[in-house]
């Protein structure tokens, strides 16, 4: 993009998980960009996990073409958490969209997708017995993003708890054993 | 390396996710992620503390902790940082801390709590706060790093909870007295110039630097430290984890010593020391563990090893070495206790696998010795246990399957193994198991065959030792094999739980002069070793079916019996044989007395020991005295005295050839005893009631019969001793030829005929209760020829006096007459005083063997007319019993005549006198004229024939004792069958029928069969030629409305033919 050129963006309105958002959108030479900035949602009702896969897939796949990696990994991991996993149906977990980023940049020369998804869970069941007594939930957060970028991330409060415990998971893994 | 999600990062779009709660934990502000650990989740997160203190925290997991450790923990530890760790993963939590300054962890899990609190030196510690004074502290002490431990329940450990809050792989290893503790502060202490104490070490001792290990446990009132001791090594020895330590335990201070010492001269050996030093004493206790023998010199290795040393009420010393030489295996263990200077032994035991002197030699000299084979004539083996399978047992065989297979084979709880304390070592192809519960050893052979080893144990107080359970209590049992015959075996157990329990057993003791065995009285009934209880340990030793001489003893708390067995043999003369039964409140005693082959004794004594104080027992003495001259003295006396008064009225060879021919002719006068018993039968059948008549007729037949026998044993032994003594006569005819010495060996000879007596028994009996009480005695005995039996019963006031001098006494008043007769030669001449016959040998060899023949038919006779009755009416007859008894006593009355014959005549004097006699004729034939010698050369061909005679005579005497035996058994048969009768009247509920015409018809058919009618001897009975038989049996079938069959009325026709006397 040169400089002194004259720059046009329109608001799109699109939907994803459930939510209705406002991006931006810049119609460039040889293509489009998109870009959602961090913003707080409100007022949706969510959607159940499968829902949020389909959507981030397709979205994925809309962009570059390329289908998403196995998402089975996260309800993996949801699940293996809980005291007894097969009484968990993900299906009712709802999932609501907390804050979200999205950055599109379709040119000649490169396609670009960057995003960052920050969502509420309402569910029960997935905190473990034995820690019932001593844990209350006030919130539980799935966060998905594949952007590098810090400002997005501190914005989204995005950060992993090896970070809080200033240990690398690998690590952490080991001494626990 | 197990996988820890908690986000992950997508390579090929580099998507990223994250799973996290917010929250409170603990009631404290929260953030956690949920994560995937191996298969389980996990719980991951940071706690913000609001800088609240430790014992708060500890409250919300265990108030209860919290409550009895809080004081602690505010004076050691201050205020929480402001965020903490946490983890939840395979239901264990924890929550901590790391930084410069201090350390925290909190381990919890199910009921159990861990709280590690490391206090390290911060330099930038607040003054006045507890990590400022710790730290200053620690610089002038030296404290490198400072631990508060303490936990609750056992599920937490404290290397678990160090790992993850130090951050370290060191373990803190905790003293094992110390584990039981559930408050420990534990630190490294470093002395060195830097610090104070260094300083003071370094000036006192001269140690320059010393790093230590330092562990303080509290528990409830209870106290203890321990410092762990740097590696101490020379060239001898090396000590490595030495900890000395002090404790205050119940009031009472101790000091408190372990570590690992070995020798550089026994390489892999291990001692572990414990040593506790208290106010009251102190012990050292050195314990090795080798896992396989250490060799130490020649062919001797050791194993598990522990000595220990100590002061208690007196200096106590206490060891127990497992010490191998090649083939053996030796155990042993001492424990003393000098008191004053006296050492009492409170502990001795020893074990020892078999031995035999060349497996001994060999184990120590280390090679084979050629020939020494050939010693092997002592053996000192284990006992075997009494386990029919064999154990499929190995060395590498765990423990738990080794326990439960042994456990399954034994029938007593105080053998049961279990599995913790269980010691299993192959050995020589075998398998050792020790029990250190107990401290006993087994072994199993390679065939799978377990034994106890030889061992001896005595414990005068429980204990332990190294790793082995001590308690009061004796315990013994080994197996001596003498020359691979010869066994004897014992066990001894005492304790306090199970009593006293005694078993030896000598099996096979023939030392030539001297023979142990058992008694041969014993009864499988009421053998108490025949039906052990299940419970018993002795079932697992004894085999009540090998013979041998027992001993078993049995002593507890609910149960007291003894038993013993045992004959004693010296020198072929002397053999006692005692059987005592001691059980459930009954005793019996039966003992045996032997003496030269010539005196029985045999005592019986049944009582209830309970009534035994009130004088309620009862006892039997028999005195068997057969062949035995010498008995109640007085009365022994006196008829020696009269059988002397008598011979010296004899005064010429000749003289004594007279008399000893009359004493043979006095055995005339049993003929008449014998008629007597005749007619008796005679007047039985007379008297007896017509339905009977006929059975009781065929009986007194039968018994007739025998008499006629026994008549006919009197000719034979007149006519054996006749023939003898007219051997005699002719040689003192020509004793100027044949000299003195034959006269000599003739006067021997006949000097049994003037003898004619022996004592066939004396009975001695006594009952006695409170409200009866008598003592009867009886004997019997045969003087010249005639039978004597007194009976006497002596009363309460006799009994209190003298009993022997008053049975003799009483013997004596009633045989006088007798023996005055004896002293005044009134047997002499009475040759006619009764009618006899004159038998040749030949006659009388017939008749014996006409007579056997008559007593098989008789007895076969009796038998089957018996069973027959019973068949047919269901029932015995009354007289049965009397006719079986009479008939006995018949039958024996030919035994003891028959006996006359060969003791009428010292034969072995008489057949030298013979021999003498006949090679003196040879010498002299020429000189003398031949008429001379031809009677006395008749003399000797008959007497020849009567040895001939007196052969048939033992061998009819085998014939009657066969008989009695089938009499015997006959009684019995007719108890059973009478019973079966009885047993189908109860079932059927019906009485049979009863064919009294087919009884007496079948029973005149077994008269023909056993006493053929062609049988015609002179003098004896034939039954089926009896005409009062045929009469009664008649009478009694017209009676019951019946007759005879036609085969009888054949049999009546050939009887009434040819000559027949009737008998009856």
């Amino acid at each position: 993009m040169a400089a002194n050129s004259l720059n046009a963006a329109v608001a799109v309105d699109f939907s994803l998980i459930g939510t209705s958002l406002h991006a931006m959108y810049k119609k460039e030479k040889e293509g489009y960009r998109i870009l959602l900035i961090p913003s707080l949602q409100e007022n949706n009702e969510g959607v159940s996990i499968e829902q949020l896969m389909n959507d981030v897939k397709g979205m994925i796949k809309g962009v570059t073409g390329e289908e998403a990696a196995n998402m089975d990994e996260i309800t993996d991991t949801l699940k293996s958490a809980a005291d007894d996993p097969s009484k968990i149906n993900l299906d009712e977990v709802r999932i609501k969209l907390n804050m979200a980023y999205l950055y599109i940049s379709k040119t000649s020369q490169e396609d670009i997708l960057e995003y960052a998804f920050n969502v509420n869970i309402q569910t029960t069941g997935l905190i473990p017995k034995a820690l019932q007594n001593i844990i209350t939930v006030d919130h539980l957060g799935l966060a998905i993003w594949n952007t590098e970028r810090a400002q997005i991330l501190n914005k989204m409060s995005i950060a992993k708890i090896e970070d809080y415990l200033g240990l690398p998971a690998e690590k952490a893994a080991e001494e626990t054993t | 390396m197990p996988e820890w999600k908690m986000g992950a990062a997508m390579k090929a779009n580099k998507m990223s996710f994250d799973i996290s709660m917010d929250g409170t934990l603990l009631s404290m502000p929260a953030k956690l992620g949920i994560g995937k650990q191996g298969t389980g989740g996990s719980v991951r997160g940071v706690m913000q503390t609001n800088k609240m203190n430790l014992e708060k925290v500890l409250r919300m997991i265990d108030a209860q902790l919290a409550e009895s450790v809080g004081s602690y923990l505010n004076t050691v530890t201050s205020c929480l940082p402001e965020q903490m760790y946490f983890q939840y993963q395979d239901n264990q939590c924890i929550l901590w801390f790391r930084s410069d300054g201090s350390q925290l962890g909190i381990l919890w899990r199910e009921k159990s709590v861990a709280v590690l609190y490391a206090i390290a030196q911060d330099e930038r510690a607040a003054a006045g706060s507890v990590s400022y004074y710790m730290t200053k502290a620690a610089q002038a002490l030296g404290i490198k790093q400072m631990f508060l431990f303490l936990k609750k329940g056992d599920a937490c450990d404290l290397p678990q909870l160090a790992r993850t809050v130090t951050g370290k792989e060191k373990e803190l290893k905790v003293p094992s007295p110390l584990q039981s503790y559930n408050l420990l502060f534990c630190g490294s202490f470093c002395f060195d110039g830097n610090t104070v104490i260094g300083k003071a070490m370094d000036a006192l001792f001269g140690i320059k630097q010393v790093e230590l290990d330092m562990f303080f446990g509290a528990s409830g009132k209870d106290f203890c430290g321990y410092v762990l001791l740097p590696v101490f090594q020379s060239g001898a020895l090396t000590v490595e984890e030495l900890y000395f330590g002090i404790g205050f335990k119940a009031q009472m201070v101790q000091m408190l010593l372990s570590g690992t010492f070995s020798f550089s001269f026994l390489e892999g050996v291990l001692f572990r020391v414990q040593c506790e030093l208290n106010n009251q004493g102190f012990c050292i206790e050195a314990f090795a563990k080798p896992d396989k023998p250490k060799h130490l010199f020649h062919t001797f290795s050791i194993g598990d090893t522990c000595l220990a040393i100590g002061y208690q009420n007196g200096f106590i010393f206490q060891i127990f070495c497992n010490l191998y030489m090649g083939e053996i295996k030796l155990f042993g263990a001492l424990g003393l206790t000098v008191t004053g200077s006296v050492p009492v032994p409170d502990l001795i035991s020893c074990a020892v696998t078999d031995i035999t002197l060349p497996v001994f030699v060999r184990s120590i000299v280390g090679k084979q010795i050629n020939g020494l084979e050939a010693f092997d004539f002592i053996q000192l083996l284990g006992l075997p246990m009494g386990v029919t399978d064999t154990f499929p047992i190995k060395a590498d065989t765990p423990p738990e399957e080794t326990a439960r297979l042994f456990n399954k084979r034994i029938s007593d709880k105080s053998f049961a193994l279990s599995a913790d304390r269980l010691r299993t070592e192959c050995f020589q192809d075998g398998v050792i198991l020790t029990d250190k519960k107990r401290m006993r050893h087994y072994y199993i052979n390679k065939g799978g065959k377990l034994q106890l080893q030889a061992q001896f144990y005595y414990a005068m107080k429980n204990m332990t030792l190294g790793d082995y359970t001590i308690t009061r209590g004796i315990f013994t049992c080994c197996t001596l094999r003498l020359f691979d015959k010869t066994e004897f075996q014992a066990l001894l157990s005492i304790s306090e739980t199970d009593g006293l329990m005694a078993y030896a057993c000598i099996r096979n003791l023939n030392l030539g002069f001297l023979k142990l065995e058992g008694s041969g009285m014993n009864t499988q009934s009421d053998n108490p070793l025949t039906s052990l209880p299940q419970n018993s340990l002795l079932r697992q030793f004894v085999n009540p079916n090998e013979k041998g001489a027992v001993f078993y003893l049995r002593a507890g708390s609910t149960e007291v019996s003894f038993y013993i067995d045992a004959k004693l043999e010296l020198l072929g003369l002397y053999r006692f044989a005692a059987r005592i039964l001691y059980a459930k409140g009954i005793i019996s005693v039966d003992t045996r007395f032997s003496l030269a082959e010539c005196l029985d004794v045999s005592l019986h004594i049944g009582a209830n020991y309970a009534s035994f104080s009130s004088a309620n027992f009862s006892f039997e003495l028999v005195v068997d005295c057969t062949g035995l001259e010498k008995k109640l003295k007085a009365v022994q006396d006196k008829i020696n005295q009269a059988i002397d008064n008598l011979r010296n009225k004899i005064n010429s060879a000749k003289k004594r050839l007279t008399d000893a021919q009359n004493q043979v002719n006095e055995l005339y006068g049993q003929i008449r005893r014998l008629d007597n018993n005749i007619e008796n039968c005679r007047n039985a059948i007379k008297n007896a009631k017509w339905y009977k008549k006929a059975f009781v007729a065929i009986a007194k037949g039968i018994e007739i019969a025998a008499y006629e026998v026994a008549k006919a044993g009197i000719y034979v032994a007149i006519g054996v001793a006749k023939a003898a003594l007219e051997v005699a006569k002719q040689i003192v005819n020509i004793s100027g030829i044949v000299g003195e010495g034959v006269l000599r060996a003739v006067n021997g000879a006949i000097t049994a005929t003037l003898n004619l007596f022996f004592v066939r028994y004396i009975r001695l009996a006594s009952k006695v209760s409170t409200s009866e009480q008598n003592f009867s005695a009886e004997i019997e005995f045969v003087a010249l020829g005639k039978t004597y039996h007194y009976q006497t019963t002596i009363g309460r006031s006799a009994l209190s006096g003298n009993p022997t001098k008053a049975l003799s006494d009483n013997m004596n008043n009633r045989m006088n007459n007798d023996l005055n007769n004896m002293e005044q030669g009134a047997f002499r001449s009475n040759r006619n005083r009764y009618k006899h016959e004159e038998y040749t040998i030949a006659q009388n060899k017939t008749r014996l063997r006409d007579g056997m023949l008559q007593l098989k038919s008789g007895t076969n006779l009796l038998c089957r007319m018996q069973e027959n009755y019973i068949d047919g009416c269901g029932e015995s007859m009354p007289e049965f019993e009397e006719f079986n008894v009479s008939y006995g006593q018949a039958m024996n009355d030919v035994t003891s005549l028959l006996e006359l014959a060969d003791r009428s005549v010292d034969f072995h004097d008489m057949n030298d006198a013979v021999a003498m006699v006949e090679e003196e004729m040879n010498r002299q034939e020429e000189k003398v004229r031949d008429t001379t010698f031809i009677p006395v050369k008749k003399a000797i061909a008959d007497y020849k024939d009567s040895l001939d005679l007196l052969k048939a005579v033992q061998n009819s005497m085998g014939q009657i004792e066969m008989q009695q035996q089938t009499f015997n058994t006959h009684a019995e048969t007719m108890k059973k069958k009478e019973q079966e009768h009885q047993k189908e009247m109860i079932e059927t509920g019906t009485i049979p029928a009863v064919d009294m015409v087919q009884v007496l018809n079948q029973t005149e058919e077994l008269i023909y069969e056993e006493f053929p009618i062609s049988r015609n001897k002179k003098g004896m009975i034939n039954l089926s030629r009896e005409p009062l038989i045929h009469q009664y049996l008649d009478e009694a079938r017209s009676e019951f409305g019946g007759e005879e069959t036609e085969n009888i009325r054949k049999m009546r026709t050939r009887a009434a033919k040819g000559r027949y006397e009737s008998r009856l």
